[in-house]
């Protein structure tokens, strides 16, 4: 089991940024986990990755890409991610049923 | 026997005109003609009483033995020798003629001698032009014929008889000779020729065929002129001469001239000859009607006369290009634009036509108009492009089924999932709340998956002529109380007499969504004004429709601002369909919608109706 009394849900991608990049500023505490929607107005989950990998945060964070979509482009962006960033990314489909370890903890 | 000297000369013998001398019995000059005297230079007084052999017989042709025969021969006679008097050798003709007294007793020889060298050699002459002109004729294969009217006689030369092919013994008739003619045109032109020639003395000239005596059917030439004496008709003489090689050879040349000429003249392909400057000095049917004109008013002129100057520039410098380098040109597609500004894409071969010395004089064009085949082409590609937006549209379609039908039945197995392990009773009516929400959802997405469809698959469309002012007005009616609510500012700039051709329910989809979303997207610190406007352009008519509102980042989301189910505001109610629905909608029209934007200024909506029906 994994603690924690942290954890906020976003209604979009341009939330979310928003409110991590309050944190950087205030100081608090950045995320460890993140579950991320790809679908969503405003701000979709590809852009809010690609808008957190410019904000440069030296903690691994993990990320949980999570979609209903099976389009093997969603995929394959999913991989470039991974490749290129220091994060920790995993490619979850709905529906999901429970939380893997491996989705909240980095040493499993 | 008087053997007087210096005897005087006889007066009348004296005046003799033919030269003439008096021999007696012993060969002695006894009287002679002045004539005779001068004939061969002498004096009277030379010759008189001098024996006649010295004059006579002084060479080889004429021995005196001979000559005494001749002198004691007691009967005329008459021969030709060569004398030389002066030192140049004449040509002579004696004759001999017995002397007699009043008593029939032969006292001498009567001599008279004519210089026959001109006649001899006119003889030789009219001898040596007989045998050219038979010679000639022979190889000229040219008889002639003759016909004398008085004696009614006619005579064909050896080589008329040699055309003929009869017998050299063979004497004609008129008759016979028009019955040679092959029966019909021939025979009955013959007749009326030759008939004229024998009335009026009309010289005549004509190709005939003949049926020879072996039965050959052969060309010939026949020539007919009248000699006359005194004004009258007396002979008919005329060449005769056999072409049957030449006619056949022109007749066999002009039907491939013919032949050639029907083929390039049907040839469903531009054909012409151009000279060095480019002007055409020969011209194909296909060519001619291609211009609109007749050849005539074609040779001579370049493309210069007859093109778009640009154009004829173009294909002079390829008609230049080709005589240089005396490479052909072939199968290059060409555009050509004629003086009324009609364009034809053609399929072009020029080729270079080299004189003697290998240089070129001008070239052979050949030209195949495949303008329908550019088009079938063109529509090819468009149908090609079309397929390939519809293809990727589908694709884009499945996968926007596949997502949304997955997202929600993801949700109804997780809801599902919490339900059957949730223990709590107030939890387990939250999860089925959730439940009937999602149920609500999935059905919104079922319907607006089916008004998508709807519109893709409605092919047989209905345009229709509508008045577009009256269209924007309507649907102003309609949206009233929203319009008011919001304080908005309705400006319709578009002239009432413009028409647009389109589905009526599509038209009024089209201008509600705009203007809805004008209104939904407005800028709160100002009031909204929504402007419409059309014009007609090319073969569209456009309609712009321009708000004051917040605007779209397009640099974000130009790419996906028509897309489904994709909001870019923080808006409730917005479900990311309307313009994916209004611009299928208006493709499937044959249209298209464009976008711009400004963010905090506002947008513009430009929609082109496709006004042609295809």
């Amino acid at each position: 089991m994994v603690e924690c009394n942290d954890i906020k849900a976003f209604e979009n991608g341009k939330v979310a940024l928003d409110d991590l990049k309050a944190r950087i500023e205030h100081g608090t505490n950045v995320p460890e986990v993140i579950f991320l929607d790809i679908n969503m107005p405003i701000m979709d989950g590809w852009e809010f990755l690609e808008e957190l990998l410019k904000l440069n945060l030296k903690k691994r964070v993990i990320i949980n890409v999570v979609t209903s979509s099976i389009d093997p482009s969603d995929y394959q962006k999913w991989n470039h991610f991974r490749l290129t960033s220091l994060h920790h990314l995993n490619f979850r489909n709905k529906p999901i049923y429970k939380i893997e370890a491996t989705d909240v903890s980095l040493t499993g | 026997m008087k053997s007087v000297k210096n005897l005087p000369q006889n007066y009348l013998v004296k005046q003799l005109p033919k030269a003439t001398i008096l021999v007696n019995n012993d060969y002695s000059i006894v009287d002679a003609s002045d004539s005779w005297l001068s004939l061969f230079n002498l004096k009277w007084k030379d010759v008189s009483e001098t024996n006649v052999l010295n004059t006579y017989a002084n060479n080889e042709e004429l021995p005196v033995h001979t000559l005494k025969a001749y002198l004691s021969a007691n009967k005329k006679q008459k021969i030709q020798h060569i004398n030389t008097v002066n030192g140049i050798e004449r040509q002579y003709e004696s004759t001999f003629t017995p002397w007699f007294d009043e008593n029939e007793n032969a006292i001498g020889t009567i001599l008279q001698t004519d210089d026959i060298s001109k006649q001899v050699e006119i003889k030789a002459e009219l001898e040596r032009i007989k045998i050219l002109l038979k010679a000639k004729s022979e190889v000229a294969k040219v008889g002639s014929w003759e016909y004398d009217l008085t004696t009614e006689k006619l005579s064909w030369s050896e080589e008329t008889k040699k055309i003929y092919q009869v017998p050299q013994s063979f004497t004609p008739s008129i008759g016979q000779g028009i019955d040679f003619y092959k029966q019909g045109y021939s025979r009955n032109k013959i007749s009326m020729l030759f008939h004229k020639l024998l009335e009026n003395g009309t010289s005549y000239n004509e190709r005939l065929i003949i049926i020879t005596h072996k039965g050959e059917e052969r060309w010939v030439a026949a020539g007919g002129k009248a000699i006359r004496k005194d004004g009258k008709i007396v002979k008919l003489l005329g060449t005769f001469q056999d072409v049957h090689d030449q006619v056949i050879a022109e007749t066999k040349t002009k039907e491939s001239e013919e032949l050639l000429s029907t083929l390039i003249d049907n040839l469903p392909i531009n054909v012409y000859i151009k000279d060095k400057e480019s002007r055409k000095i020969l011209v194909n049917k296909t060519e001619c009607d291609y211009i609109g004109t007749t050849a005539k008013h074609i040779i001579g002129k370049s493309d210069f006369d007859l093109y778009d100057p640009k154009i004829a520039q173009i294909s002079r410098d390829e008609d230049l290009e080709v005589m240089r380098t005396l490479k052909p040109m072939v199968g290059i597609e060409t555009i050509n634009i004629r003086k009324d500004g009609r364009s034809t894409n053609f399929l072009t071969s020029k080729i270079p036509l080299k004189d003697s010395d290998g240089k070129a004089y001008g070239l052979i064009g050949m030209s195949m108009d495949i303008t329908h085949i550019k088009q079938k082409e063109d529509e090819l590609r468009n149908l090609i492009n079309i397929t390939a937006i519809q293809n990727k549209k589908l694709t884009n379609f499945a996968h926007i089924v596949s997502h949304n039908l997955r997202s929600h039945s993801a949700n109804f197995s997780m809801l599902l999932d919490f339900l059957v392990r949730e223990e709590e009773e107030k939890e387990k009516g939250r999860i089925m709340k959730m439940l009937t929400h999602a149920s609500d959802n999935l059905l919104d997405t079922l319907e607006n998956l089916n008004e998508v469809v709807d519109i893709s698959t409605n092919v047989n469309l209905d345009k229709k002529p509508l008045k577009l002012k009256e269209s924007i007005h309507k649907v102003q009616q309609n949206l009233a109380a929203f319009l008011e609510k919001n304080k908005v500012e309705f400006v319709n700039q578009v002239p009432s007499n413009l028409s647009v051709k389109s589905v009526p329910a599509y038209l009024e989809s089209i201008i509600l969504n705009l203007v809805t979303n004008a209104v939904k997207y407005r800028d709160p610190n100002r009031n909204p004004i929504i402007s419409l406007k059309a014009k007609k352009q090319d073969k569209s008519i456009l309609l712009s429709i321009e708000d004051n509102g917040l605007g779209i980042d397009l640099n974000r989301y130009g790419g996906k601002i028509f897309g489904m189910y994709k909001t870019f505001h923080k808006k409730k109610d917005a479900r990311g369909l309307g313009l994916y629905i209004i611009k299928n909608q208006i493709e499937a029209m044959g249209g298209s919608i464009t976008v711009n934007s400004e963010v905090n200024k506002g947008t513009t909506f430009n929609v082109y109706f496709n006004e042609e029906d295809k």
